[in-house]
């Protein structure tokens, strides 16, 4: 793109040249159109044409007469098959199984997957895509193969979980939480590396103010990115280098040398260091 | 076209029976005693199991007891469910699950696999097919298991079937007679049931085809009568039966009303009456002409 803005600029300014940029532009159009074509052909097909089909169809059912041998008729009966939903105590209580299931699995799985992308961002977790790869697998694996996995241990016999937890998984109360629970499991992952990605899209300048300020909740990572961070030689050091340079950085935010004050930096995790390995 | 049928049989651990001094249940008051014999023995262990989500078990249960759910009467259907037989059959097994004298495990099932596998279900009431399923599932136990018909209500022969197949071809086919050749060659042609008798016991409707069904079974796994003889007692048994029009989606009606009877919400007997209940509500619903009760 930066090199075909300039090339563009001067040629709109000549005037001579106007009516072949118009028929240009008008091209340009009509190839988006032909781009598009295979997109709106398709969304029409499969999409837009079976569903208005469907609604076209829901309007009739299907009546058979006497004992049924000689085929079905086709009857327009307006909304009745909606009222005979409506109407049903099945549907109603599968409402209810799906709003109670949602009940679960939503905050379940969104807390969760803030959790981890929390973790993950924080910088104290080693080993980052090893994780990350981890908790995101059970979205690859296909449904089926899931299921299964979930249905050995979720099997009263041969399970290990009602011998564990002492609660049967496939009783009557703790169905709906036991399959909850696989979509939970099979979802977090993904949302997981949603949040991680919101995570890593704010500015680093935001999250240094922010600790300049004395937050103490803010994700340790951008200290960790610091170029010569003198906390690179502390690696190894797990979760204390981090609490010790978050420390250490507020220090001099808070006295103004936040940019300037790598060299107070660096004595600060001599000494720091020494510590560390003091002990 | 007929293809094939699959009268059910008790399969039972012939070793373990005779080991341990029970003998193989004739009747259903017998299998209740024998029942209890095996639980005896083996706490852990349970006679077969009564699998609540499948339909079509149950309905060869009842098929044995001898009431027909469906009855074609002129241009009415009469539909009977919930009589006298089919009552009497689910007042059997709600009292073996309130005496938690059968296993609750759906047939096939990893369960099901380990409980036959560790001696843990010591029968299945199963069909002609099941051969192939316990085949694959312990190869290892050739030799410990015999094949027995149903145990019956009063001594009186009867049996059920569990599944069968037959084609039809529909109306607006155009090429029936091809269809028709095809299907034809697929229920009589002798090369047929060789394929399945490779792994399983075919039980064609043909009779000739029977014969080579019978003869291209290797055998070898069970003791005592030849599966085959068995299986064509079984089938002798059969009474009258009907299927009605909404046999398929009354199963699923069969598994969601037994369900809560494994937690106590229902009694079997109380599910049955529902589901005739389900039933009638569903034909009048497709505007076919029902009538409750039995067939006058």
């Amino acid at each position: 793109m930066s090199v075909l803005a300039p090339e563009r600029t001067p040629m709109r300014e000549s005037p001579g040249d106007r009516v072949p940029v118009t028929d240009r532009a008008r091209k340009k159009d009509f190839a988006g159109l032909v781009l598009a074509v295979p997109f709106a052909v398709l969304l029409v097909c499969t999409v837009l044409v079976p569903v208005l089909y469907a609604l076209y169809l829901s309007l009739f059912t299907e009546r058979l007469q006497g004992l049924g041998f000689s085929g079905p008729e086709h009857v327009f009966v307006w909304l009745g098959n909606y009222l005979s939903v409506i109407a049903d105590s099945a549907f109603h209580a599968s409402l209810g199984n799906v709003a109670l299931f949602a009940t679960i699995h939503i905050p379940s799985m969104l807390i969760g997957s803030l959790v981890l992308a929390l973790l993950l961002d924080s910088g104290v977790v080693r080993l980052k895509q090893m994780w990350s790869l981890a908790v995101f697998v059970p979205y690859a694996v296909p449904v089926v193969i899931g299921g299964l996995i979930w249905a050995y241990l979720y099997s009263p016999t041969l399970g290990p979980i009602k011998n564990v937890l002492g609660v049967d998984p496939l009783s009557d109360g703790a169905l709906l939480p036991s399959i909850a629970n696989i979509a939970t499991w099979q979802w977090v992952g993904y949302n997981m590396i949603i949040f991680y990605t919101a995570l890593q899209a704010v500015p680093k300048e935001i999250v240094e103010a922010a600790r300049a300020d004395g937050a103490a909740w803010v994700p340790h990572r951008v200290v960790d990115q610091d170029p010569g961070d003198p906390a690179d030689d502390l690696r190894g050091d797990g979760v204390h280098r981090h609490r010790l340079v978050a420390g250490v950085h507020r220090t001099h935010g808070a006295q103004g040398l936040h940019r300037n004050g790598d060299q107070h930096l660096v004595t600060e995790h001599v000494r720091v260091r020494g510590r560390v390995r003091g002990r | 076209m007929p293809m094939d049928l699959a009268p059910m049989v008790f399969y039972y651990r012939k070793d373990l029976f005779e080991q341990h001094g029970i003998s193989l249940p004739r009747t259903w008051d017998e299998f209740s005693t024998a029942a209890a014999a095996v639980k005896q023995v083996d706490p852990q262990a349970r006679i077969c199991s009564f699998p609540l989500n499948d339909g079509s078990f149950f309905a060869g249960m009842s098929w044995q007891a001898g009431d027909p759910w469906w009855t074609a009467q002129g241009d009415t259907w009469a539909v009977d469910i919930a009589g006298e037989g089919t009552l009497r059959t689910a007042s059997f097994w709600q009292s073996m699950i309130s005496g938690n004298q059968v296993a609750g495990v759906v047939y096939g099932s990893q369960d099901w696999i380990a409980g036959i596998h560790d001696a843990k279900l010591w029968g299945v009431l199963g069909a002609s097919w099941s051969v192939g399923t316990l085949n694959r599932s312990i190869p290892k136990d050739t030799g410990r298991w015999a094949v027995a018909t149903m145990p019956t209500w009063d001594g009186k022969p009867a049996n059920g079937i569990q599944g069968g197949t037959a084609f039809g071809v529909s109306a607006e086919s155009k090429a029936p007679e091809a269809a028709m050749t095809f299907l034809r060659w697929l229920s009589t042609n002798p090369e047929v049931p060789k394929i399945g008798s490779a792994f399983s016991t075919p039980f064609p409707a043909h009779l000739p085809n029977r014969a080579v069904a019978r003869q291209a079974y290797k055998g070898g796994f069970f003791l005592g009568d030849p599966v085959y003889d068995v299986l064509d007692e079984a089938a002798k048994r059969v009474p009258e039966w009907t299927w009605g029009p909404n046999a398929l989606r009354l199963f699923s009606t069969i598994s969601d009303s037994f369900g809560p009877v494994r937690g106590g919400g229902t009694t079997l007997p109380d599910a049955v009456r529902k589901v005739q209940q389900h039933a009638m509500a569903d034909m009048r619903a497709r505007g076919l002409s029902v009538r409750e009760g039995k067939a006058a």
